[in-house]
């Protein structure tokens, strides 16, 4: 039992499957971007600024999308590269280097973000505010995640 | 703790790439396990005790097992 558990193929076969499916969303907002580029835009008054941000948000998507899906297509066609792949991807190591470092910049922006409310309240309401806000979303996904994983675990 | 993985390896003329590839971590985690440098989970602990044909107990020595 301990083995099969310890055996990630059958796993990983889905972990791609669901890849394929977030990377073709992804793929469907930078189509959607461009639509809006082409589509909606040119009837707009909006600034080259914005139009710029449409065409290069849209090219970008759609690049990094279609890239990562062949990359998922390639692996669940070609059995060697998918174990090497698996392996790095779960590679405990590696992982508890991933959650280390994740844990590290998450307190470290948390800091600095605390840090430029003091900065931010006298220059500017509406950015100390926003940076408030990002702050509670920050405290309460921890709050939220904590529960989650104390169910789970 | 400590480890006998980088004895037991030579002994048995195994390289690090193909002991990783049998317990299907990277090569760069068991040269940290073999520095001491990183703890095998439980689970890794089993597979790598299970590949030489040892316990977990004769591979992995934890410190008041250690000999002095």
């Amino acid at each position: 039992m301990l083995m099969k558990n310890v055996t990630f193929s059958k796993d990983y076969d889905k972990t791609l499957k669901l890849r394929c499916l977030w990377f073709g969303a992804m793929l469907a907002i930078g189509l959607v971007g461009f639509a809006c580029y082409f589509f909606l835009v040119p009837q707009s008054n909006l600034g080259d600024h914005a139009k710029g941000f449409y065409l290069g948000a849209a090219s970008g998507i759609t690049v990094a999308a279609v890239f990562f899906l062949v990359r998922t297509q390639y692996l669940m066609s070609h059995p060697e590269a998918k174990r090497k792949a698996r392996i790095e991807e779960t590679d405990e190591r590696q992982q508890k280097i991933v959650g280390g470092a994740a844990q590290f910049a998450g307190l470290f922006t948390f800091y600095a973000a605390a840090l430029a409310l003091f900065v931010l309240l006298p220059l500017s309401l509406h950015a100390y505010y926003a940076l408030l806000g990002v702050l509670a979303v920050y405290a309460l996904s921890f709050v939220a995640a904590n529960l989650w994983l104390s169910k789970k675990l | 703790m400590t480890n006998r993985i980088a004895e037991l390896r030579k002994a048995r003329r195994i390289s690090q790439a193909e002991l990783a590839d049998a317990v299907e971590v990277t090569r760069q985690t068991i040269i940290s396990l073999e520095n001491g440098r990183y703890n095998a989970s439980l689970l890794l602990a089993h597979k790598i005790a299970q590949y030489f044909g040892l316990t977990i107990e004769d591979v992995f020595l934890f410190e008041e097992d250690t000999p002095c």
